[in-house]
């Protein structure tokens, strides 16, 4: 169980990377540590969406651009689809 | 130190620097050179160092905002290079005021004393190589720890027609030096000291001073171009530009500065034009690194 929320937290903070660069971790995990109250290693699919959500209001203080926090939580929210498939097949 | 404690020192500076140029006395040569009555020249005096306070604000404005950052991100993968760059930035920061009130000082004592007037024009170059020398050297040092923080292509390492630019610099600031007017014994107006000696311990720390500078511009542009995090890049960007403008500007102003003996042959107009659109084009060097500070910084503040 440990092992998939380390992986889901690596796909997070990957997609992250792809917006904020090197400070995509600090970001994640401020966001993850306030918000959820929780280890970001151990995060889990059903604080997925919760997370999003805080993640999508920080980054329109961040960033005027919609389009891209749009494009950015839809791909955060596209992990929760790709764990239930995961664990479907399991 | 802190910052409030560096911000009233460098208040302080300008503030002496205001008060020097109003306090002390006019050269009388340079007054009679552009045809001006002492109060017209106090007036010009502070026509110049007035708008310069103004765009020392503005640099410390930018600086303020970047080492704001850099504190913020020290314990990161980035942030000892930012961290170096920021130092190198305080630094030149701080020579503007600085060299500004050794040069009025070191004026004032040759309108005294002619004879110290060679003493006073040797010090006067070497303390405005000085500061800018050192705080290059930490720019550079950030900018290429920066770029080692991403990958990127081997070919990066040094821009096209680099060398071919270096070589052209190179002959013309020495050409221009060697050029220069003479007054007794051979030794030049502009620096009061035999050409060999301009050359290895003036000319050559300038040419590496700016051989750095230009390089570490270009390393912080590579670093945006190769860096991940389109928002990031885009923040980013302000500090490229910021930074790829203030050490052009600095080495244009120092270029001329050393050649100042041809520059103060034009009437009073053009070298006031050429002081202005210098400035003014740092202050949007300086405003560009501070929008590019805030900016990242607000990404740390979420």
């Amino acid at each position: 169980m440990t092992e998939k929320s380390s992986s889901l937290y690596q796909q997070i903070v990957e997609i992250s990377e792809d917006y904020l660069g090197p400070t995509a971790e600090r970001f994640i995990n401020r966001q993850i540590e306030t918000h959820l109250a929780i280890v970001p290693e151990k995060i889990k699919e059903k604080d997925l969406k919760k997370l999003v959500q805080w993640i999508k209001l920080a980054f329109s203080l961040i960033s005027n651009d919609t389009d891209e926090s749009t494009e950015y939580a839809a791909r955060l929210l596209n992990l929760i689809e790709s764990s239930a498939s995961y664990g479907k097949a399991r | 130190m802190k910052t409030r404690s560096l911000l009233f020192i460098f208040l302080g500076l300008c503030l002496l620097y205001i008060v020097a140029t109003v306090a002390l006395p006019i050269d009388p040569a340079a007054a009679e050179r552009y045809n001006l009555s002492p109060v017209a020249a106090r007036f010009l005096n502070l026509a110049v160092a007035i708008p310069f306070s103004g765009i020392w604000l503005i640099a410390w404005y930018g600086f303020s905002h970047l080492r704001s950052y850099a504190r913020r991100i020290r314990n990161t993968k980035e942030g000892p290079a930012f961290q170096s760059i920021a130092q190198g930035t305080k630094i030149l920061v701080f020579s503007l005021p600085i060299t500004a009130v050794m040069s009025a000082f070191l004026n004032y004592l040759a309108i005294q004393d002619a004879n110290f007037e060679p003493i006073s024009t040797i010090l006067r170059n070497y303390v405005r190589l000085l500061l800018p020398f050192i705080s290059f050297m930490y720019i550079s040092r950030g900018a290429s720890m920066l770029l080692k923080t991403v990958k990127h292509p081997r070919g990066v390492q040094y821009p096209r027609f680099s060398t071919i630019g270096l070589i052209i610099l190179s002959t013309t600031f020495t050409w221009l030096i060697i050029n220069r007017p003479s007054t007794v014994d051979g030794l030049g107006a502009a620096y009061f000291m035999p050409d060999w000696l301009v050359l290895s311990t003036i000319a050559v720390p300038y040419l590496y001073m700016w051989t750095r500078g230009l390089y570490a511009a270009y390393q912080i542009t590579m670093y945006k171009k190769y860096v991940k995090g389109s928002v990031y890049k885009f923040f980013l960007s302000y500090l490229s530009r910021g930074f790829t403008t203030i050490i052009l500007v600095s080495v244009l102003m120092q270029f001329i500065l050393t050649v100042s003996s041809r520059i103060l042959r034009l009437n009073l107009t053009p070298i006031l034009l050429i002081v202005y659109v210098l400035v003014f084009l740092s202050s949007i060097g300086y405003i560009y690194i501070a929008r590019g500070a805030k900016r990242l910084n607000s990404i740390e503040d979420v």
